[in-house]
């Protein structure tokens, strides 16, 4: 194992969403958090990204607590929103610039991630004007201009074509082949099928479960309080 | 810093982008609106011209004369059917009632008004009316020419026979030169006008004229509809890219600055483009604005300068309240129309009942409007407000994107 999420509590005001959550994560692994609409899933990415700050807990990676040291966090996790974090007005490229500096944009377009993403296919298209599947492409290689080892993603494949939404499972998979780690929150059974642990999200603790492709078991599993 | 400058030149792109439209937009609210007020006011002035001008008399002096002088005036004079007066106490009262538009002027009878005319030594009437009023200036000038007319004939009438009777029955002394003495005295009252009244006038708020003061009204809706224009800057941004900012360390207080920075140099843009038309304008169809000469035109970029700033302010802090269609265009309106009323914009404050006139004047609005009068009357604007009131709105803008972003909003 190289890093837990442990014990993490958040409360809003004097409601309690997250009551301490506990998950285990590997290099190489991706997981799913399947859990029904506002049982927390959203917040505690947010909380894991340094967004949002927790009442307790820590986000371990390789012995270091992530949550306690905001420079190698966001050097270590790269967060893609559900909504698309883009300035609509503005090209691609202009909204690549706002993340990356120069150099690395350069790079990642000629050989490396974003290339991958094939982000390098509307460049100088406004963001405006990108299709679902772009737009996801693009807040991806948004998120990662720093070469990220944990990957964070909410709903990732929402609302998405059949065609777009196998091109973001199979970069999926090759970031999680090079060693990265993926954590996504979903309602997907195809995304839970890919992920190689799921988690179901309830009453603001998290429990293993064990995806059989039985949709109606899971439905149930969800269910119970 | 870098991040900083990367974020204010990409929204700077966003607001250029935008430019066009929310020039266009906004200009066509401040006609619209300027049209609708024009077409009320023309009623509203048409329906005053039908009605009998009021003057104020204060009288310092307390000759019976002075009182039969102006019932005279109200019972046989031409102007009875247009004019009528009002006998008020201080001038304070006058001042204040003729800029509420309840009197159309006033005039001073100045303390032994009547004895000094038996002399050379006369203090001349103050006859105060609004800069831009010509229709009492007028009325007056037809009736003193009317008067010196008759005056000029029975004095001469008058003379006439004086000669005659002083050539009959008067011994020993030349009666041309008794008469030429007699009329040297009569013209050195009559005709030097300046010693018999003075015409004053004053302006709608401090030393403006109308023209003046519409102009400034005028330039702070514009700016306060600006708000209405530049909406797709505001509704169609992206919360979730400030919140991945946050993130990354990029917090509330520099979004807020990067994003200011580019709507401020939109509005800023756009004020300066429409102002530039509007002058031009103003230029071609001969609308009289007398300050306008006087000032010069960096003090006016400047003043916009200001203006953009304050009022741009507290539109960025509307949105940050508001930041989803159709909410946010219906706050910027409700504000805009709210503002500029109770400002005086379209129609001065101080016909307004008093408490209304403070509150207007003390609020964004019309803290723009009294600096912009300033500028324009040379007579100083208060920068300090205005900064005061930007702090104030940027300030809170942080705050509530900080708290939309890791409160509960999150």
């Amino acid at each position: 194992m190289t890093g837990e999420i442990r014990d993490i509590r958040k409360n809003y005001g004097k409601t309690a969403v997250l009551r301490g959550v506990t998950i285990p994560v590997e290099r190489g692994g991706s997981v799913a958090l399947v859990g029904a609409n506002g049982s927390g899933k959203s917040t505690l990415l947010r909380v894991l990204a340094g967004v949002l700050r927790p009442q307790s807990g820590e986000f371990l990676w390789e012995g270091v607590d992530l949550l306690r040291s905001r420079a190698l966090l966001e050097r270590t996790v790269a967060y893609v929103p559900q909504g698309t974090p883009l300035l609509e007005e503005l090209s691609a490229l202009d909204n690549l610039r706002l993340w990356y500096d120069r150099e690395t944009l350069e790079a990642s377009l000629s050989g490396g991630m974003l290339r991958e993403l094939g982000v390098q296919e509307f460049l100088k298209t406004p963001a405006s004007r990108l299709s679902g599947g772009m737009r996801k492409r693009l807040s991806i290689g948004c998120a990662i201009s720093r070469d990220p080892q944990i990957l964070l993603l909410d709903e990732p494949t929402a609302a998405l074509d059949l065609a777009a939404r196998e091109r973001l499972l199979d970069y999926f998979s090759g970031f999680c082949a090079r060693g990265g780690t993926i954590l996504l929150a979903t309602h997907d059974l195809r995304e839970v099928e890919a992920c190689t642990q799921c988690c179901l999200l309830s009453g603001g603790v998290v429990t293993p479960y064990e995806y059989d492709g039985d949709a109606r078991r899971l439905a149930r599993a969800l269910e119970r309080p | 810093m870098k991040r900083f400058g990367t974020y204010l030149l990409l929204q700077g792109k966003r607001a250029l982008r935008l430019l066009p439209r929310t020039l266009a937009v906004t200009l066509l609210l401040t006609l619209s609106a300027a049209l609708i007020l024009a077409v009320v006011s023309a009623r509203r002035a048409s329906d005053v011209s039908r009605r009998k001008t009021l003057v104020g008399v204060i009288a310092m002096d307390d000759n019976p004369y002075i009182m039969m002088g102006i019932h005279a005036m109200e019972t046989f004079d031409a102007m009875r059917d247009e004019i009528s007066f009002l006998m008020m106490e201080e001038e304070p009262e006058a001042l204040q009632k003729l800029r509420a538009g309840e009197i159309a002027a006033y005039v001073v009878v100045p303390e032994g008004f009547v004895d000094m005319m038996y002399t050379d030594d006369v203090h001349p009437l103050r006859f105060v009316t609004l800069a831009g009023v010509t229709r009492l200036d007028s009325l007056l000038a037809a009736e003193l020419a009317e008067a010196v007319a008759k005056l000029m004939i029975e004095t001469q009438n008058a003379q006439y026979g004086a000669i005659h009777y002083a050539m009959d029955h008067v011994q020993g002394s030349d009666p041309y030169e008794a008469d030429d003495v007699l009329i040297d005295r009569y013209f050195a009252i009559v005709f030097d006008r300046d010693k018999l009244f003075r015409l004053e006038t004053v302006g709608l708020s401090g030393e403006l004229s109308f023209g003046g003061y519409y102009l400034c009204g005028v330039s702070v809706a514009f700016l306060l509809l600006w708000g209405i224009g530049a909406c797709p800057l505001f509704t169609r941004r992206s919360e979730e890219v400030g919140t991945l900012l946050s993130a990354r360390g990029f917090g509330a207080v520099r979004q807020v600055a990067g994003e200011f920075g580019a709507f401020y140099f939109l509005m800023l843009c756009g004020a300066l483009c429409a102002g530039a038309a509007g002058l031009f304008l103003l230029r071609r169809a001969g609308t009289a604005v007398p300050e306008l000469p006087y000032v010069p035109a960096g003090a006016l970029i400047r003043a916009l300068a200001f203006l953009v700033l304050t009022l741009g302010s507290m539109q960025f802090f509307l949105y940050e309240l508001v930041p989803e269609n159709p909410g946010g265009i219906l706050l910027q309106f409700l504000n805009a129309a709210v503002q500029s009323f109770a400002a005086g914009c379209f129609y001065p404050s101080s016909f307004f009942p008093d408490g209304l006139r403070r509150f207007g004047e003390h609020l964004p609005a019309g803290t723009a409007l009294r600096y912009l009068g300033g500028v324009m009357s040379w007579s100083g604007g208060g920068v300090a407000g205005m900064l005061g009131w930007t702090a104030l709105f940027l300030t809170l803008s942080a705050a509530v994107r900080r708290y939309r972003q890791t409160g509960r909003g999150a």
